[in-house]
């Protein structure tokens, strides 16, 4: 038991800011990717035992993470509908590293869903499009399309939001 | 790699370079761990009737054979004798995923415990280590060999706060009242077969519950006569 549990905090040392950063993309704020990186993680320990030592841990942690993360979402979206705008945020200087992380994760939570979790598991976690497709339980052609279609919304988002602020 | 994927590479990895300091993944899942700890076993700590079994188990799925409204009368009855009264729980549970079609994430255990509901009072056991003690208004929770820490640690858990937790998995029956109430609403309890053990012999059921539209409990529950 005290092995596991080392290996299980090795893991977390190592790969826990990796996961972390990517549920911030999925959530939009930090203290939810926490919130959601540690659920996550306690059902990850619960199949500790059971993951061979060969077995892939970031590969279940990001099912686990996607599959809550989609709970979480069914449970609000009865309270909370998209309206697909983004909310209202005073950026005073783009050029602050801090604020041009808020923007983009605004930009991204005014996306659909399905595209952003696609954009994520894409572009940031850098899998492969046929591994996204079996993580969202859909087809490679459709991640295709919808990490084309995410992107170009996601520039679009970004540009309108710039062009607005700065009157052009 | 075109250049809108290599911008968007670019822009989502600048969106999270504000992370906060002070996050520890770490020390957060001790304590989430621990919720969910007190949260699970206390959830197996509530079936009983006399000396009773109660099991969430795939096998007990074969014992279901038909509808039976008299099963469903006797074991409502029992489980609210029993939240009156002192009891003896054993439970054994199993639970899993399901992704397309193919089990994932299994994870077994035994819990024993004894509860006095009237007193407030209950102790219990499991395999994985985890034991608890209710007393005084307090839940102790002991762990072995957490995360960081060897050796054994007791942890102080208001028992009121506990009822508040969010449910893992939607599942929302954490004390007797609550159990008791969603196996009334399960409707589906049936007679799976004699039962007995040292000094007592009755029935055994079996049952069903569905608390979300992809969850689904089953179990049996040892009635003495």
């Amino acid at each position: 038991m005290a092995d596991i549990d080392e290996r299980f905090a090795a893991y977390v040392r190592d790969r826990g800011e990796h996961h972390l950063r990517a549920a911030v993309l999925l959530t939009g704020e930090w203290h939810a990717a926490e919130d959601l990186v540690q659920e996550s993680l306690v059902k990850l320990y619960r199949a500790w035992p059971k993951l061979r030592a060969d077995g892939d841990p970031d590969a279940y942690l990001r099912r686990i993470m996607v599959n809550t993360r989609r709970s979480w979402w069914r449970a609000r979206w009865r309270r909370e509908a998209p309206d697909g705008e983004l909310p209202e945020t005073v950026i005073a200087d783009f050029a602050d590293g801090q604020a041009l992380a808020a923007e983009v994760r605004q930009a991204l939570q005014a996306l659909p869903r399905q595209q952003r979790a696609v954009l994520v598991l894409r572009y940031y976690v850098d899998l492969p499009e046929a591994e996204v497709a079996d993580l969202l339980g859909c087809s490679p052609g459709t991640v295709k399309t919808r990490a084309h279609r995410g992107l170009l919304s996601l520039r679009g988002n970004l540009g309108e939001d710039r062009h607005e602020r700065h009157g052009n | 790699m075109s250049d809108t994927e290599t911008e968007g590479r670019r822009l989502l990895a600048a969106a999270t370079e504000d992370m906060p300091s002070g996050i520890d993944l770490l020390a957060g899942f001790a304590s989430a761990r621990r919720r969910d700890r007190v949260r699970r076993t206390r959830r197996g700590a509530v079936l009983s009737a006399g000396v009773a079994a109660a099991a969430a188990s795939v096998a007990a799925v074969l014992l279901t054979i038909g509808s039976a409204p008299p099963a469903l009368a006797t074991v409502t009855s029992a489980l609210t004798h029993t939240l009156t009264q002192s009891y003896h729980l054993t439970e054994q549970d199993s639970s899993y995923y399901i992704w397309n079609g193919r089990i994932r994430y299994p994870a077994h255990g035994t819990c024993t415990s004894e509860e006095d509901p009237v007193r407030h009072l209950a102790a219990s056991s499991c395999s994985n280590g985890v034991a608890t003690r209710d007393v005084g208004g307090y839940t102790y929770l002991s762990t072995t060999n957490p995360v960081g820490h060897p050796g054994r640690h007791w942890d102080r858990i208001p028992t009121a706060s506990l009822g508040q937790l969010p449910a893992i998995n939607s599942l929302a029956a954490d004390t007797p009242q609550q159990m008791l109430a969603e196996i009334k609403k399960a409707g589906k309890v049936t007679v799976a077969g004699p039962a007995s053990g040292p000094g007592w012999t009755g029935t055994r059921y079996a049952f069903t519950i569905t608390p979300g539209s992809k969850i689904k409990l089953t179990g049996t529950v040892t009635v003495d006569q």
